[in-house]
């Protein structure tokens, strides 16, 4: 694959939202993928794109099509397992994590996976063909204007993403492997809605609007010139920072791993859905988890009341119930002084 | 190719952590311990925990196979189809059994059952409940017993479920939200628990599984001694004609699943607390649709106002048990012990779920003709195939494959297994959701101006777009006042744009209602809206006309160019907006001339506009 210059992720200018709520998941992958929502040219694709440098390396089932993680034999892909009551002695591998796109005008097909023609018509044999959800198992899969993907489409994805398996039972093929990945979205809300299942998956929102500081209007496009002109010389410009910026996300992730939960931090997150009636528990979840992974980049094993308060706007504003002629905004003010007389800090 | 296995999901969530929900149980737990309660379906909203609960039921029945179904499952792999690969190798035709075979005393578990297409549900179902799947396609025929449990779960916000397909469930129930914060907690906690250590949350529910799977073993060997009370059979008849249910399927599952709970709570006949559980679950998703009745008024032109309507909801006593019960306490040694409700002649209130505001039924049933799958050229989904009449477009490669494999072996090759002939080619079928787009016709002049009116269409029309959005529609807007007619909002899916030019429309000034017909009509007819198939034009005004076309009169130049539009392939409806008393009939006349389906904004409250609507769209 030709590897086509990426703007580096430390080069953004501003959209500190978009860029933390990326950085949250790619610290801790259950907290289940983010939406970014905002107008034309607000560098959403840049970020996201920019992201597959930071990813920290995973280790793999070597040679596996659906990029198992490495793990005990249980947990492996019925192909994996395959090879293995073959007597094959499976090897590791460690490759970089990516961010494998989903183009809106994707098939069906492509997208789940299908007969593979060509090993039929010279073999007479069926065999399955993996789709993106088979390349993005492991990784990150990214959808663009997410918001004018077909529907079919829409659903295979959140039923993949809810089971963390794609089955497919068609076409005469009968097949299942893994498929769990972080589900990026990108959107411009002027182009239409996304419907309140799909927008409940994601669990995290950023809302980005374009600069209005005329300097860093200037920043940005003087950055992206250079980086036209000269894309290896401004690479290596923020090599260093970027180095900092992953070394900071493996550090987290090892925070995490010791990180506890306390009740406290429990109490604050349903206290708050509760406070502002957001049904369902996916919200809780992605709150106390959200909470940690701030906290884990801030090199804290435990999170705080004011980690879930900071998280807390990229957690709900979509998960608000939306009424007759009542903007279904969060309203970040008037929650944080609920908080404070709540729980007094 | 490897086999397929459906993975029993290790790690699984165990049954008894998750909290609350206690109908939602106990309807599963039914499924569980009788045969013949086959199909349990559950709503709730996103995130209420309805897939975990049901794969959750792999803990305390791990030999019972669960079967999850694809979304986007083919017709072959579900009934089965022919063998390609022998058919290559052997050039016969032979039966290759789908998933319902390997589903056969298993759980078939249908996630978003309201999305699945039609077809497959109605197959799953029909099989259901015949117990046997038998096939004819792709020149095979195939015949095999086929038992299984089914439970399906759906959000009913992203769409209904249609009432035959509902009839076909024994139990629906529904998941309530919780909203107390130590459960709240509890659940939080448990979830993060099982997550981070699933075998430690597993080890604290160990003895509550154990306890739970020994109550199942003794239930299932109990139920087929229950005595079922022969008076009952009359109490669940009066039942179901008093909560207006249709057909028989509801009585027959009220005796299954009343049965199935007396097994569990471990008696050896069922009482009438048992009857009062189950007419919970059994009878709720079959009532008819209170709409029906009011479809039946406006098809008479009829516009009666609110409290015509059909008391449908109201709480309705249970009847009392017909014979003397006292005749059946006795025999039952350690029956039921609620023998003092029956002594005591009690007509208890029926049951929480009949409560007014409890509009289950709306939201099942809200998927009318609209929304329906069209067949469609180049895009959408590709549903199926076709030997092809024409020029092909779009080859369907698999099909064509399958049908060249029985001819393998008698045609000539060269290093391929299969060699494909003309005959052979098959061609896509696509459908996509036929979508309408509704054009709203405002009238903003001055006559609509008192403020409280306009709040009132605004309403309106905002609960229309909220139904649109569930259909997936596409809304447009248009207003006119003064001397014109303004497009506020091209069609567009977005509720929220749509909300914003709402608010800020601008009222007051001259009605040009004439101006605004033949701008509306010619918007819908233009060449960009050319695809679309359904167009509607809603059209909210008092009809008090005062801005001629022509230099005539203002209200016959409307009417004329009513009458012009009424032969268009336009669906139209009128929402009179005028006040209900001095009443003038403007409005109502030039529905008339539209040939429109004609509402009084009085009669429509804003829960109810959208439905109503919707009935009239898909009636005319």
């Amino acid at each position: 694959m030709s590897t086509r210059p990426v703007y580096p992720f430390p080069a953004i200018v501003g959209q500190d939202d978009m860029k933390e709520v990326l950085l949250l998941n790619v610290v801790n992958p259950s907290i289940g993928g983010v939406l970014i929502r905002g107008e034309k040219g607000t560098a959403k694709s840049t970020a996201v794109r920019a992201l597959a440098n930071l990813l920290p390396p995973r280790t793999v089932v070597s040679g596996c099509p659906f990029h198992c993680t490495w793990a005990p034999e249980e947990k492996l892909c019925a192909s994996c397992q395959e090879r293995i009551r073959n007597g094959e002695d499976l090897q590791s591998e460690i490759v970089p994590m990516k961010v494998v796109e989903l183009p809106l005008c994707a098939t069906e097909d492509r997208l789940a996976g299908t007969l593979d023609i060509s090993h039929a018509i010279s073999t007479g044999i069926k065999k399955f063909e993996p789709g993106i959800l088979a390349e993005a198992n492991g990784n990150i899969l990214y959808v663009d204007e997410v918001n004018l993907l077909d529907d079919h489409l829409v659903d295979l994805l959140l039923d993949a993403a809810a089971m963390g398996m794609n089955f497919v039972e068609r076409e005469g093929v009968s097949y299942s492997h893994p498929a769990n990945f972080i589900l990026i979205g990108t959107m411009n809300p002027e182009e239409g809605d996304l419907r309140p299942q799909l927008l409940d998956r994601f669990g995290l929102v950023a809302d980005v609007h374009g600069e209005r500081d005329p300097l860093k209007r200037i920043e940005v496009v003087r950055r992206r010139i250079e980086f036209e002109n000269d894309p290896e010389t401004f690479q290596n410009g923020f090599q260093k920072e970027q180095d900092d910026m992953q070394q900071k996300i493996l550090d987290a992730r090892i925070t995490m791993k010791n990180s506890v939960i306390t009740p406290e931090i429990l109490e604050a997150a349903v206290e708050i859905s509760l406070h502002l009636g957001v049904d369902g528990h996916r919200a809780d979840l992605t709150l106390v988890k959200a909470a940690m992974a701030h906290a884990a980049l801030d090199g804290r094993p435990a999170a705080s009341t004011e980690d879930i308060l900071k998280v807390a706007k990229m957690a709900l504003p979509h998960r608000m119930r939306r009424q007759p002629f009542e903007e279904s905004k969060l309203d970040i003010r008037e929650l944080d002084e609920w908080l404070r007389k709540r729980f007094q800090y | 190719m490897v086999a397929q296995t459906v993975p029993i999901l290790k790690g699984q969530y165990p049954f008894p952590a998750i909290v609350g929900h206690e109908r939602v149980k106990k309807a599963l737990l039914c499924a569980m311990v009788s045969d013949d309660v086959t199909g349990v379906l559950i709503m709730g909203g996103a995130g209420s925990a309805k897939s975990t609960l049901v794969r959750s039921l792999a803990s305390i029945r791990p030999e019972l196979r669960l079967h999850n179904i694809p979304l986007n499952i083919g017709e072959d792999r579900l009934v089965g189809g022919m063998d390609m690969e022998h058919a290559i190798r052997s050039g016969n035709k032979r039966y290759m059994p789908g998933i319902l075979k390997e589903a056969d005393n298993g759980l078939i578990y249908l996630d978003e059952i309201n999305l699945f297409e039609e077809p497959i549900v109605h197959k799953i179902l029909d099989v259901a409940e015949r117990k046997v799947n038998e096939v004819q396609r792709e020149g095979v025929s195939g015949k095999h017993d086929c038992d299984f449990r089914l439970v399906g779960t759906m959000d009913p916000l992203e769409g209904g479920l249609s009432p035959h397909l509902l009839d076909r469930f024994d139990i629906c129930v529904k998941m309530e939200s919780i909203l107390d914060r130590e459960s709240r907690m509890e659940i939080l906690r448990r979830r993060l628990w099982h997550e981070n250590d699933p075998e430690g949350l597993l080890s604290e529910h160990r003895e509550e599984l154990e306890g739970l799977q020994k109550r199942l073993e003794d239930a299932k060997s109990r139920i087929p001694y229950i005595i079922f009370p022969d008076c009952f059979y009359e109490t669940i008849s009066h039942l179901c004609l008093e909560l207006n249910v249709e057909g028989h399927r509801g009585d027959m599952a009220m005796v299954r699943v009343s049965r199935a709970l007396a097994a569990l709570d471990g008696r050896d006949q069922v009482c009438l607390d048992d009857l009062h559980e189950a007419a919970a679950m059994c009878l709720q998703h079959r009532r008819r649709d209170p709409h029906d009745e009011k479809r039946q008024q406006t098809e008479r032109g009829d516009s009666q106002s609110k409290d015509e309507r059909s008391p449908g909801r109201e709480d309705i006593p249970l009847p009392e048990p017909p014979s003397d019960p006292t005749s059946h306490s006795g025999d039952s040694g350690g029956g039921c012990g609620k023998e003092d409700v029956f002594s005591m002649g009690d007509p208890f209130v029926v049951i929480d779920f009949l409560k007014p505001e409890d509009r289950m039924v709306d939201m099942y049933h809200s998927r009318g003709k609209r929304g329906s799958m069209q067949e469609s050229e180049g895009h959408g989904r590709y549903r199926s195939f076709r030997v092809p009449t024409g020029p092909v477009s779009s080859v369907a490669m698999v099909p064509t494959l399958r049908a060249a494999a029985p001819y393998q072996r008698f045609r000539e090759k060269k290093n391929t297994a299969i060699v494909l002939e003309a005959s052979d080619i098959r061609e896509k079928v696509r459908t996509a959701r036929s979508t309408t787009t509704m054009l709203f016709l405002v009238d903003s002049s001055g006559s609509m101006g008192a403020r409280r009116r306009m709040v009132a269409v605004k309403g309106a029309v905002l609960s229309l777009l909220k139904d649109a959005y569930q259909k997936r529609d596409a809304v447009g807007m248009m207003s006119f006042r003064e001397e014109s007619a303004e497009l506020l909002l091209p069609p567009t899916k977005s509720i929220d744009l749509a909300f914003h030019k709402l608010r800020q429309m601008p009222t007051g000034g001259k009605t040009p209602l004439a101006l605004g017909l033949s701008k509306a009509a010619a918007f819908l007819t233009s060449e960009r809206l050319r695809e679309v198939q359904d167009k509607v034009l809603v059209i909210l005004s008092d009809g008090r006309a005062n801005v001629p076309l022509n230099g005539k009169d203002a209200f016959s130049d409307a009417l004329e160019v009513a009458g012009r539009l009424s032969s268009l392939p336009l669906k139209y409806i009128v929402v009179d907006t005028g006040p209900a008393f001095p009443r003038i009939d403007r409005a109502e006349r030039l529905g008339s001339a539209l040939g429109a389906t004609y509402f009084r904004l009085e009669d429509l409250d804003s829960e109810s506009l959208a439905s109503s609507l919707r009935l009239a769209m898909d009636g005319c």
